[in-house]
């Protein structure tokens, strides 16, 4: 699992910084772009379709594993009538952010998911590329991702009301590169731009889900994120001088070749991304 | 695809990714292991690049991480499964 300071990395370079290149509402995750054309208009449809998966409605009691800035629960408060949320992440910029939009009836806790442990059950949960932090590379290689992925959807599955609802969304790593130069763009970002994480094979999902939640949808979301992904870039560049003076020529040139990378990324098939509708198994439902 | 003709693939991939080999890999069968041809990750990877290209095949990853011979390869050149 990525470690608090190696969540850091990623997400704490600065609030103000991912805001200048990220849509209004800081959601640094794949937008659906089916039928519109701004980056906003994006980022609602994606949170609309995880909503629907999550099954959120007004008296349903919803929780956001890792959070980011806040929003998916912004979104379920504001548009989808939830009046009692709670959000998790390991970045207190994130987290400090989360607070700061003041939002009825939401709490935000700086905690890993391996510690979590409430006392009141929820009835949505989502959990928008959050997993790509439950192993690190080294672990895969040993073999131990399959079973630390079942770990985390049977704390979400304990966490859960009978009947729950599970909206989730992963980047897929599925194809190795063949070149030298991608080769190195993909090892660079995977170690130096998200330490500690890794991208998960669809087939990984399909296997540690088991036996605790079952799959209603998967929709897969390459080229989707591949836009999204460029709009990023777009964004960011148009305030390539402001992020040099004040966050200095490395962190501008190392979020252009991330975010350059990532578009090729997707491209090539090397990476996509998959959104589930995940439904709880209760437990009588197993039963002989 | 005969034996030689997949060896003739074969040495052709590892020069284009290596060609300092040139002249030393007339020894090479389909028993040699892909670690005694001395490339890392990064060589390897694009070995296998230069060889879909030849054989206008697309290897799919999961059998890719079983390869630890030059056999292999000739298998899944051959459209075969690992």
């Amino acid at each position: 699992m990525s470690t608090q300071a190696e969540v850091e990395v990623s997400y704490d370079v600065s609030n103000d910084f991912f805001r200048l290149w990220l849509d209004e509402k800081m959601n640094y995750t794949c937008g659906i772009w089916d039928g519109v054309d701004t980056l906003e208009a994006a980022q609602v449809q994606k949170l609309d379709w995880l909503a629907q998966a999550a099954g959120v409605a007004p008296g349903k009691r919803f929780l956001d594993i890792g959070c980011g800035w806040g929003a998916c629960l912004d979104h379920m408060v504001t548009r989808k009538g939830v009046t009692d949320a709670v959000g998790i992440t390991l970045s207190r910029a994130q987290a400090e952010q989360v607070h700061a939009r003041e939002l009825s009836g939401v709490e935000c806790k700086v905690i890993s998911y391996a510690d979590y442990a409430p006392t009141e059950k929820f009835d949505s949960v989502t959990s928008i590329c959050m997993m790509e932090h439950i192993a690190t590379p080294e672990q895969a290689r040993r073999g131990e991702h399959i079973g630390l992925y079942r770990d985390y959807f049977k704390k979400a599955w304990e966490w859960t009301n009978p009947g729950a609802r599970f909206g989730l969304q992963t980047i897929l790593r599925n194809r190795v590169p063949r070149n030298k130069a991608d080769l190195h763009d993909i090892g660079w970002l995977t170690y130096h731009i998200f330490p500690g994480g890794l991208s998960l094979r669809l087939e990984d999902v399909v296997q540690a889900v088991n036996p605790y939640w079952e799959i209603m949808e998967i929709r897969t979301r390459r080229v989707d994120y591949q836009l999204t992904c460029a709009e990023w870039l777009n964004r960011l560049r148009q305030n390539e001088a402001h992020i040099r003076q004040t966050w200095g020529d490395t962190v501008f040139d190392d979020y252009d070749r991330y975010l350059r990378t990532c578009v090729r990324g997707f491209d090539k098939h090397y990476q996509s991304l998959a959104q589930y509708a995940l439904r709880r198994i209760d437990a009588a439902e197993l039963k002989a | 695809m005969n034996d030689d003709q997949i060896l003739t693939a074969l040495r052709k991939a590892v020069l284009d990714v290596a060609p300092q080999l040139e002249g030393k890999l007339d020894h090479i069968t389909l028993d040699s292991s892909i670690d005694g041809l001395g490339l890392d990750s990064v060589a390897t990877m694009e070995m296998v690049g230069s060889l879909e290209d030849q054989v206008n095949v697309v290897f799919p990853d999961e059998e890719l991480a079983k390869v630890t011979h030059l056999s292999h390869l000739a298998t899944l050149m051959r459209g075969q499964r690992i």
